[in-house]
């Protein structure tokens, strides 16, 4: 079973991923910087939890939940803040990449469905569908590379525990 | 009640998925391989423009990538008239690492090389990286998609030196 332990943090850095992911400039390195960073200080802060008690050890299975728990939490808030930003502005990221497609692609033709999407965003600012993309997309994405950060951060404290008991 | 059903649904996968974690234990062999195939699918995939047919694929093929990359037009490789779905950058990032995971793969005492190499020596990788962003970011001068790419390639180095000794820890400890 997952600890309980292991929620707050990554509670913490999934929604700071989540927020960093929308700052203009900073949001580009959010996949291969931010999300390993997150998971890195995501397991510190349970690991420095954890130390003191006893009996606990380190275990490659931790790393891997805390990498899909702030994937899961990030892709969460990621996705509300991006359905908040598209109701706030006048954006339309379907319409933009259809548009892209029929520049490039212009034989290929557009299913009713997402012009439908995108005529939703127009008129409602909002649709589930697209926020429901966006949710699975930071998931998957975020959950790669935070579980890489996680992973990272069990083997340096294992090289750091077996240094210090060395000297 | 259905709420009840709901949460101890949530509860059983939860479990499962814990359960599959715990019993995680891939060889190095096949890690290596799996990584491979994976970024070899994820860069075959960059070319979606040239030969999926299926536009609402595309469009999630094309927003799945929009996450991982900025996409501008003028830093993307063009093949047969059609954008790559990643900047060159990332295109030389994703490359580097493709060859250096299958020289791994084919190569086993390539690992234990790479593994011995100075830390700080492969972070100067990151060097011509950081020129070449300041170039174009801070002094607005652009620099050509070609030196994007060798840029990236070189970078590809520290990621995937990172990785192997993870993964040859992991393997270490249990």
């Amino acid at each position: 079973m997952i600890k309980k332990e292991k929620f707050l943090p990554a509670l913490v850095t999934g929604f700071s991923l989540a927020v960093l992911s929308i700052v203009p400039v900073i949001q580009v390195a959010t996949c291969c910087l931010l999300a390993p960073l997150a998971g890195m200080f995501g397991l510190n802060m349970y690991y420095l939890q954890m130390k003191n008690r006893e009996g606990f050890k380190l275990q490659n299975s931790d790393g891997f939940q805390m990498g899909i728990l702030i994937g899961l939490i990030s892709g969460f808030f990621e996705s509300i803040f991006q359905s908040l930003l598209i109701l706030v502005s006048k954006d339309n990221p379907v319409y933009d990449s259809i548009i892209l497609l029929q520049k490039y692609l212009p034989e290929l033709p557009v299913p009713e469905t997402i012009w439908n999407i995108s005529k939703q965003i127009d008129e409602k600012r909002f649709s589930f569908l697209l926020t429901f993309m966006v949710f699975i997309n930071t998931t998957i994405v975020n959950s790669i590379f935070a579980t890489i950060g996680s992973m990272l951060s069990i083997s340096s404290i294992r090289k750091k525990n077996i240094s210090d008991s060395s000297l | 009640m259905n709420r009840i059903f709901l949460f101890q649904i949530i509860k059983k996968s939860f479990q499962m998925i814990n359960f599959r974690l715990m019993n995680f234990k891939i060889k190095s062999e096949s890690l290596y391989l799996i990584i491979t195939l994976m970024i070899l699918v994820f860069m075959i995939l960059t070319f979606s423009l040239n030969f999926i047919k299926d536009t609402a694929l595309i469009l999630l093929i094309n927003n799945f990538y929009h996450n991982l990359c900025h996409q501008i037009e003028s830093r993307t490789f063009f093949i047969d008239g059609k954008p790559m779905l990643i900047c060159s950058r990332c295109t030389g990032i994703y490359s580097g690492s493709l060859t250096l995971f299958f020289i791994l793969t084919m190569i086993s005492s390539f690992r234990k090389i790479l593994d011995k190499f100075n830390f700080r020596i492969v972070l100067l990788l990151s060097a011509p990286l950081l020129i070449d962003w300041s170039l174009n970011f801070i002094f607005k001068i652009e620099t050509t998609n070609f030196v994007r790419f060798l840029t990236g390639f070189l970078i590809s180095l520290i990621p995937v030196y990172f990785l192997n000794s993870l993964i040859m820890s992991v393997n270490k400890y249990d």
